[in-house]
């Protein structure tokens, strides 16, 4: 995230009546804050670059349909105006402990067990959000908290790109929906997300966890998405000689969506190694 | 269905004889062998005829009865103008809303007649019919997120050519757009074979094996329409059950007619499935089998009414269900690897018997079914 919050600090503090404030970062669509109103503390996501206000309703509505530890939880919608512009504010549980990509970025990494640890509190979240036909889209380190800096409290946040299977599509197809380097290959072919496309990516954040290294790139190499995807297709890539658990690791980077194990299956399969 | 009841198999109602299908249930309550559900078709039958055969199915139990998804826009049934049901009647669902019209009254219909499964209408399956797969689906999630409490467990109708199977990539397209079904609906597959004489090639039985036991595997239900033996085989690799017809291509040449030289026209020829060998014989071929030694004539009703002097087309027609009935019944078991083991042992025993009866009744030709089957058992 950039370090300059789209609205000023003090118009947000003014709107939603803050004891303390304090920014975040910023995502592509959103300004996210930390809040302190009538003492208790809370996220403020204002979402300052949404294109489609049914975006927000999905958000909204997923949020509010599951209740679950690993899941971000849900306080309320609210809007804040600037520059003659209304935008939707998400209120929701600030979790204290940075997500994995803070800790990533600082070097730290978790034991084989945290990283499991992580995936089992992952897919946690996404078997209760699969289970309500949706699907996330944008699994990252970046949107995995972790609630007071322990890897086996995960917690899922920014449903900003979920995707309501039941309901009538927002995106027009061919497009591209999250974050390149955890994409599943359906995703990158501009196809629409299934619900194991978020299954693939836990499988990437996975490998990047246990190896520290990503498994279809070299180091900070950019390389042309036909080759990106050449890399996900071949027998060569990754490598599995020295990933720990690569059994349990290597279904959920299947090529085929149907190869992949349903996030249920795949989190029974992590209680068991975790047992 | 449930692990102790599967498989399961149905006889499945086509547009006419409906009248024959009972007796094949009183058959097998007789022989002490579990009785066969009734898969009634609103595809093959008009309004009435599905509604006459609900009431009268007699021991064939359970109930399910498919709505067809393979050819729309037919509003009346035969010379005679009978309604056929309204989604039948209506041209293809092309829109959200026609589909959702289509999968609600298709199963308010079923929910009507108490079925034991209900079954989502889908779509058949051409080269390149891709989107109407995603449609069907779509439809079906939504339907379900709206199901009463209190509905039996579904299955989605799909009938695919059976490149869908054999191309591996079509075959990909078809279970990754299947694996975001919710889990609870399994899948009523019906293969539309391009001969009636794949069953005994690999590179047609091999998918269906792969796809059955991708879907099996994935925890969910599958169940495999107008499949005849197929589907008795196909139960070792996972599917909960099959229906078969009095008049099936897929395994059974029953309606396939051959020419006779030297005459006009074209008459049926008379077909009989021998359990013993697994395998369809003409009337002649299998007059030639029954003088061998070794040879365990069928005692079922059907045969005996047969070797009495009744009609023999149509009690070898029933004969036929009544073996599959029974093959159903000796592969019951309470893990999947112990059915296949079940219909390994059938499967090797008939390929057994084959070397000593069909040599010596100098037939010849066939028999490389039960060897494919074995490599893939």
């Amino acid at each position: 995230m950039a370090d300059s919050p789209r609205i000023p600090p003090a118009v947000v503090a003014k709107r939603f009546a803050c004891d303390e404030l304090e920014f975040v970062g910023r995502g592509g669509q959103s300004d996210v804050w930390r809040a302190v109103r009538d003492g208790a503390e809370e996220v403020l996501r204002i979402l300052v670059a949404v294109n489609d206000p049914r975006r927000v309703e999905h958000e909204v509505s997923a949020l509010q349909a599951i209740d679950n530890p690993h899941l971000m939880a849900f306080y309320g919608l609210g809007e804040i105006a600037h520059n003659g512009k209304r935008h939707p504010v998400i209120r929701g549980e600030f979790i204290r402990g940075g997500t994995a990509a803070d800790r990533i970025d600082s070097d730290e990494w978790p034991d084989v067990r945290g990283a499991l640890c992580l995936a089992r509190g992952t897919l946690t979240a996404l078997a209760a959000l699969h289970e309500a036909d949706l699907v996330h889209r944008d699994i990252k380190p970046g949107n995995i908290a972790l609630r007071d800096g322990d890897w086996d409290s995960a917690v899922v946040l920014d449903l900003g790109y979920v995707r309501n299977l039941a309901a009538p599509p927002i995106t027009v197809y061919p497009q591209r929906i999250g974050t390149v380097p955890f994409m599943a290959p359906e995703q990158l072919m501009l196809q629409p997300a299934a619900l194991r496309s978020d299954v693939y990516a836990v499988g990437i954040v996975l490998y990047l966890l246990l190896t520290r290294r990503h498994p279809f790139l070299d180091g900070d190499e950019e390389i042309p998405l036909d080759e990106y995807l050449g890399r996900m297709d071949s027998p060569d890539w990754p490598r599995w000689d020295d990933v720990p658990h690569a059994d349990l690791v290597g279904p959920l980077l299947a090529w085929n969506p149907h190869a992949r194990p349903r996030s249920r299956r795949a989190l029974a399969d992590f209680e068991e190694v975790l047992a | 269905m449930s692990a102790t009841t599967e498989p399961l198999m149905l006889v499945h109602q086509e547009s006419q004889r409906a009248a024959e299908l009972p007796p094949v249930a009183i058959a097998a309550q007789r022989a002490g062998v579990r009785s066969p559900g009734l898969l009634l078709s609103w595809d093959h039958a008009h309004r009435d005829a599905v509604a006459d055969l609900a009431a009268n199915a007699g021991l064939l139990d359970p109930l399910l009865a498919d709505p067809g998804a393979v050819a729309y826009g037919r509003a009346t049934f035969g010379p005679w103008k009978k309604d056929m049901a309204r989604w039948v009647g209506r041209a293809a669902p092309s829109t959200a809303t026609e589909w959702d019209r289509t999968v609600e009254q298709a199963l308010r219909a079923q929910r009507r007649l108490d079925v034991a499964r209900l079954i989502v209408p889908g779509v058949e399956l051409h080269g390149g019919q891709f989107p109407e797969l995603r449609d069907a689906v779509a439809a079906a999630r939504r339907a379900f997120q709206t199901r009463p409490d209190d509905d039996p467990p579904w299955l989605l109708r799909l009938c695919v050519r059976d490149e869908w199977l054999k191309k591996t990539t079509l075959r990909d397209r078809l279970l990754d757009e299947l694996a975001d079904l919710p889990e609870a609906i399994g899948v009523a597959l019906h293969v539309r074979w391009a001969r009636d004489d794949v069953f005994a090639e690999r590179a047609s039985v091999e998918p269906l094996a792969a796809a059955v036991g991708d879907l099996a595997d994935d925890d969910r239900e599958v169940f495999l329409l107008k499949a005849g033996v197929l589907g008795w085989l196909a139960t070792a690799w996972g599917a909960s059950g099959f229906s078969a017809g009095l008049s099936q291509k897929s395994w059974l040449d029953h309606t396939r007619e051959i020419k006779i030289p030297g005459r006009r026209g074209r008459r049926p020829t008379e077909w009989y499935f021998e359990p013993q060998l697994l395998a369809t014989f003409r009337r002649s071929e299998h007059n030639r089998l029954r003088a061998q030694a070794g040879y365990q004539p069928c005692d079922c009703r059907f045969c005996r009414r047969r070797a009495a002097g009744g009609a023999w087309r149509n009690l070898a027609r029933q004969h036929d269900l009544f073996t599959l009935a029974s093959l159903a019944d000796r592969v019951q078991a309470s893990t999947l690897a112990a059915r296949r083991r079940r219909v390994r042992a059938i499967v090797r025993q008939a390929e057994q018997d084959w070397q000593a009866l069909v040599p010596a009744a100098g037939l010849s030709g066939r028999g490389q079914h039960l060897k494919t089957w074995l490599v893939l058992l």
